[in-house]
């Protein structure tokens, strides 16, 4: 040691080393952060010449350099320097031993291994890290000084050493536990996966079983000598319904399997236009949202179709109508949603097998894959789903999803006259209030008003259907000045309007930013 | 009686659709694939037959032969290219609404999801039907 001269001095940095390394060692739970910066702590805190942390391999005969001070260490790691355990080597002695070795002239040392990457060691160190009875491995010290350890400086190391070897359990332990948990995960993933699969193939396997034998009666029927017409025509609706059923499976499963886009949504609105796609009758639906409900960060397509789901299964139990509550949650970071309905309700025992796909009450009919679907939707939102009901007097969701915030946007750009033709719902009502507080001149009116420089048209109208309303725009010449706006966008009326010469077909915006974007199309 | 290329490379679908659109009174040629269906309108127009209208699949295999996602529009492309009036109607299992202002944009008249036939009929009568 050469820069330490004053022994109080010296023994009060060796202290705070020590309890440098318990502090940080205890907080580091993975290995490979954890040895390189406790042997960056040793060499720091007593300038030792090098110091290097060795771990018992797998099979139990070597002890493997772990970490290493300086391009020595680098290079001894790369090269996978490694010391048989009772073997010529300071440290494979002290690994058998479990105790520690010191050779304050390592010329004088018997098991010392003469390094050629470490030349300048004239002293070395060699401590066990050991942790109840089982030993881990060891670490090194090396000076370039003869004699260079006090008695203190092992007490301080070995004490080190036995903080850095619980250390190494943890993460060893924590290493263990994740890849324990993680072969789980994958056990149970493939479980799923397989049932699921086993039960789609099983499912569709009955519903094509018909088709085949419907068409093999219809052919030996067309050959007999009287063609009996009724029975044909029933065997017709037989493959019909069959089909029908398969391509509903097909609708439903690959909706939510799509990649979602979340933004900030409206979640009032997207609950009406799933209501207006679900066919759920005027005056059947109520939406309450409490004053100050956030907006929800979700893909309002994918939205609209789960809450679309929850209508038709109301509706199915018979619902009488259904009120939808939209209020924050009580963790401010989600948007709560209730979807309540006065229906049959479902009894226990088909409750709880409420989220598992092809389980329907509804008969052979319904493939049971409404609810399956919503669920995998919401969490693919990151939300949350859960429901309660009770037989006789109905059923509610309950829904958690991410808040998000208005996102900014600058409405002083672009078009400066819009019509808005949409029903009178709080869409229609808070867009109208943005834009005229930004200073455009807004007209709300199911009839083209004037010559606004932006139509702006509600795909879900109660009033009268869209495509109307562009080929009214069209005659009248703005179709080119008209942006047709939805929760959720389907392909083919999208194709319609934008044959029938509209700007555009768009998500309906939200945001300020969104409807920054809308004026500047 | 007019006359219309439908390009798919699932022959069940293909033959089944086929049947359906001659039914409705259409003569029908099909291809499997995106060169053939080219090969087909370019003789057909050279034969002074051409076709009325194209309905072609969106994944199909490619110019390369290969599976290509939206491999149908660089085909309804080139039939635009052929013929700019041409109507075509792009067919898919997917709703994209980002593949239909693709479509439309290179000048496709109509878009429809796989198992919506009727809707398919629909476009297609009222298309004719168009002044």
């Amino acid at each position: 040691m050469t820069t330490d001269t004053h022994p109080l001095e010296r023994r009060t940095r060796l202290l705070q080393a020590a309890n440098e390394v318990g502090k940080q060692v205890t907080q580091i739970l993975d290995l490979d952060a954890l040895l390189p910066k406790t042997v960056d702590i040793i060499c720091d805190a007593y300038n030792f010449y090098y110091a290097g942390v060795f771990l018992i391999d797998e099979t139990g005969q070597w002890v493997m350099l772990r970490a290493g001070r300086g391009e020595a260490g680098k290079q001894m790691i790369a090269n996978g320097h490694k010391l048989e355990i009772g073997g010529h080597s300071m440290i494979g002695a002290c690994t058998r031993e479990r105790k520690a070795r010191i050779a304050l002239d390592v010329g004088e040392e018997p098991v010392h291994f003469k390094n050629p990457y470490l030349p300048h060691t004239r002293s070395e160190m060699a401590l066990p890290l050991v942790v109840g009875d089982k030993v881990l491995g060891a670490v090194t010290v090396q000076s370039v000084e003869e004699r260079a350890f006090t008695d203190e400086d092992i007490l301080t190391l070995q004490s080190m050493a036995d903080y850095l070897a619980v250390a190494i359990n943890n993460a060893k332990a924590l290493k263990q536990l994740e890849k324990a948990n993680a072969e789980l995960l994958r056990a149970k993933t493939y479980e799923a996966l397989t049932a699921s699969t086993t039960q789609a193939i099983h499912w569709i396997g009955n519903k094509a079983l018909p088709i085949t034998t419907t068409i093999e009666r219809m052919k030996a029927d067309l050959n007999a000598d009287v063609i009996n017409p009724q029975s044909l025509l029933e065997d017709l609706w037989l493959i019909e319904e069959s089909t029908r059923l398969i391509l509903e499976v097909k609708e439903n499963l690959l909706g939510p399997a799509r990649e979602t886009k979340p933004r900030p949504a409206m979640l009032a609105d997207v609950v009406q236009a799933a209501a207006f796609h679900a066919g759920v009758p005027a005056g059947k639906l109520f939406v309450k949202e409490i004053a100050g409900t956030p907006l929800a960060l979700a893909d309002t397509t994918q939205l609209a179709r789960a809450f679309g789901n929850l209508f038709r299964n109301a509706l199915e139990a018979k619902a009488r109508n259904v009120t939808v509550i939209i209020q924050p949650a009580a963790d401010p970071e989600f948007v709560s949603v209730e979807v309540i309905d006065n229906g049959e309700g479902m009894p226990p025992e088909i409750l709880e097998k409420a989220w598992a796909a092809f389980i329907s009450t509804k008969g052979a009919g319904h493939p049971g894959l409404g609810l399956p679907a919503a669920l995998h939707v919401i969490s693919q939102l990151q939300g949350r789903i859960s429901v309660t009901s009770q037989p006789g007097h109905g059923t509610t969701f309950h829904i958690l999803l991410p808040a998000s915030n208005d996102q900014p946007g600058d409405l002083s750009g672009g078009a400066k006259s819009v019509q808005l033709i949409d029903d009178n719902d709080p869409w229609a009502q808070c867009t109208a209030d943005i834009l005229a507080a930004a200073g455009k001149q807004v007209t709300r009116s199911l009839e083209l008003k004037g010559t606004p420089d932006l139509i702006v048209v509600d795909e879900a109208l109660e009033s009268l259907p869209a495509a109307d309303v562009v080929a009214m725009l069209g005659a009248a010449g703005v179709a080119a000045k008209t942006v047709v706006v939805a929760a959720a966008l389907k392909v083919e009326p999208a194709a319609a309007y934008l044959r029938a010469g509209v700007k555009d077909v768009a998500l309906k915006p939200y945001t300020q930013a969104e409807l920054a974007a809308l004026l500047r199309k | 009686m007019p006359k219309i290329l439908l390009v798919d490379d699932e022959p069940l679908i293909q033959r089944s659709m086929q049947k359906t659109l001659m039914r409705a009174g259409y003569t029908v040629e099909a291809a499997g694939n995106c060169a053939d269906g080219l090969k087909r309108f370019e003789a057909a127009e050279a034969g002074g037959a051409p076709f009325d209208m194209a309905l072609l699949d969106l994944n199909m295999p490619g110019f390369d032969g290969g599976e290509a996602s939206g491999a149908g529009l660089e085909l309804l492309s080139r039939l635009i290219g052929l013929r700019p009036d041409l109507p075509v109607i792009i067919l898919t299992a997917y709703d994209e609404v980002s593949k239909v202002k693709d479509a439309v944009g290179r000048g496709a008249r109509g878009y429809c999801v796989k198992g919506r036939e009727q809707s398919l009929l629909d476009q297609i009568n009222a298309i004719f039907k168009e002044p």
